[in-house]
């Protein structure tokens, strides 16, 4: 008895020493912010949140899906329109943003006003200008659909998908959408090299564009007011309606730049329709002074030239393997 | 959805080994020791004498943290310890069950302790079940967050008639968060607590700000008016 005790703990201490954790994540990222999270879930979790997010049964009048808006092949961008618009004709304030490493941030959509991925879904699918739907609606029709059925984890405790199950599949879809498989990616895994060009661009992104858009994620996921013109009649706000300290005035969420060729429009209400425009807004400066970078304020000291290397740069953190990948699209295996 | 279960728990050196008999209650995901005793708490909405003028359509709130202290002092937990009540004028009473770790001699005398409202913690969870499911009506959509008491309802005066109000209020961010301790004394097992809207009402508030849907300082005001509306029989 007492010989098998020490075996076991010995296969124990040595299973210790020999496994080491396996991450999905390159080395020079930091650790994913939902990663804990992320282990709650499982694949058919992730599989039924793959079928709901291209199901336009979620909107009231099976118009819209969330890839309406969120489309595969753009990085999960809205690409068509400056504003993204609902059901109806129906027209939103904001273009939507492009969804990839979710895994990573902490709050959710452009002002902040999510607090946990699980919830975001309720956003949309209630909102007038959008979905215009209501979660019990929603839970009714797809509970009705043979085609939800195999989705149906054996082990889930409920006969049908409850609100609980459908908005944690959603969650566990999205969080599983990463993208780091770049040129930029694989410079850093010194499988490539950047372009005289390319190498430029980096350095003047480095000296000016990086204390927001911070690397590996390209984004350090801050509220920002950048300097764009308010339009008065729009009453967008930004993160100051849901953190209601002044300072947030008109800031919204820093977008990661990666995939950034496929998620035009860009900015917040998709108001600059290409890089040149972008580069050029933070290059001329402006005249609020409120704002949290002085540097905004008075212009990026960048070239003509300088700007076009900033966007050669900028190019390299395209991810067209991520742009492809067919386990991310629509599921043609069910349904 | 209770299951009782028995566990022997051994305690002590090999010479003195000792066994203990206890019931667990398993709840969820909670574990909790008791001794199997069940207490109802009642809730009323006293619609007495203002509210004659005024009609509560919906009166729904969160109470959470719940907990029994003893008269010795003893602070002793309940489970479930989160609950949506649902009261209106025509459904003005709604009885909890809660299971507690106390005797029915204990009771006599005791307090029940609850925070109204939801903490920091709740408020950002994720998708959750029971009384915390979205689908109660109690999650605002657009930006994340329980409402923790939702007051809707019109007057019966022609006067006031066109102005119904509307007050989903909540927010759990500092410094607007809207929670407050509860502490009310009871002298039975069976206890009754008492809501009262008077207050909020007498003061006229409903004519003034009839509307109030988002997290911030006049929510913040608001709810705290509400915090003196529980009561004992």
């Amino acid at each position: 008895m007492k010989n098998k005790l020490v075996i076991i703990a010995g296969l124990l201490i040595l299973t210790a020493f020999t496994w080491t954790k396996h991450h999905y994540w390159p080395k020079y990222f930091p650790e994913p912010v939902q990663e804990k999270l992320q282990t709650t879930y499982t694949s058919e979790m992730r599989e039924l949140g793959r079928q709901l997010f291209y199901d336009p049964i979620l909107s009231a009048d099976s118009s819209i899906s969330c890839a309406s808006c969120h489309n595969p092949y753009t990085a999960f961008a809205h690409t068509d329109h400056a504003l993204s618009h609902g059901i109806g004709d129906s027209i939103g304030k904001r273009n939507a943003p492009a969804l990839f490493n979710l895994a990573w941030q902490s709050s959710f959509m452009l002002d902040g006003a999510i607090n946990h991925i699980e919830v975001q879904a309720l956003a949309p699918i209630t909102a007038k200008n959008e979905m215009a739907e209501t979660l019990e609606h929603v839970l009714l029709k797809i509970n009705r659909l043979e085609r939800y059925k195999p989705y149906l984890p054996k082990h889930y405790p409920t006969a049908a998908i409850n609100s609980s199950l459908f908005l944690k599949s959603l969650a566990a879809f999205v969080l599983s959408l990463n993208s780091f498989e770049s040129k930029y990616d694989s410079v850093k895994r010194h499988l490539s090299q950047f372009t005289v060009q390319e190498a430029k661009g980096y350095d003047k992104f480095k000296q000016y564009c990086n204390t927001c858009h911070e690397e590996p994620l390209f984004t350090n996921n801050s509220f920002q007011y950048n300097g764009l013109p308010i339009v008065p009649n729009r009453q967008d706000l930004g993160h100051y309606a849901i953190s209601l300290n002044p300072k947030d005035s008109f800031a919204f969420k820093v977008p990661s730049l990666r995939n950034i060729s496929y998620t035009y429009p860009y900015m917040h209400d998709g108001r600059l329709h290409n890089l040149q425009e972008v580069l050029k807004h933070y290059a001329s400066g402006h005249d609020r002074v409120s704002m949290n970078n002085q540097m905004l304020t008075s212009g990026f000291p960048l070239s003509a030239n300088d700007q076009l290397d900033v966007i050669a740069f900028l190019k390299t953190l395209n991810d067209l393997k991520f742009i492809l990948n067919k386990n991310n699209q629509f599921p043609l295996n069910k349904g | 959805m209770f299951q009782a279960i028995n566990k022997i728990i051994l305690q002590g050196d090999r010479k003195s080994m000792k066994a203990f008999f206890l019931k667990y209650l398993w709840i969820g995901s909670l574990l909790v020791l008791t001794h199997a005793q069940a207490s109802n708490i009642t809730f009323q909405l006293n619609l007495l004498p203002v509210i004659d003028s005024i009609k509560i359509e919906v009166f729904k709130c969160y109470i959470s943290n719940l907990k029994i202290e003893t008269a010795n002092g003893q602070v002793l937990n309940c489970s479930p310890d989160v609950f949506l009540l649902t009261l209106s004028d025509s459904n003005a009473t709604q009885t909890i069950e809660i299971q507690t770790d106390a005797d029915e001699q204990s009771l006599v005398g005791c307090s029940i302790l609850f925070d109204l409202g939801l903490d920091s913690q709740l408020n950002t969870s994720g998708a959750m079940t029971g009384a915390l499911d979205p689908l109660n009506g109690m999650f605002w959509t657009w930006q994340s967050g329980y409402i923790h008491l939702k007051i809707e309802g019109h007057s019966l005066k022609a006067s006031d008639n066109q102005m119904g109000f509307e007050y989903h209020l909540g927010g759990y961010r500092k410094p607007y968060e809207t929670q407050c301790h509860q502490k009310i004394f009871q002298n039975t097992k069976d206890m009754l607590v008492v809501i009262d809207l008077n207050p909020f009402f007498e003061s006229g508030v409903w004519k003034k700000s009839p509307r109030m849907m988002s997290p911030g300082p006049l929510a913040k005001n608001l709810f705290d008016r509400c915090c003196s509306m529980f009561k004992a029989k």
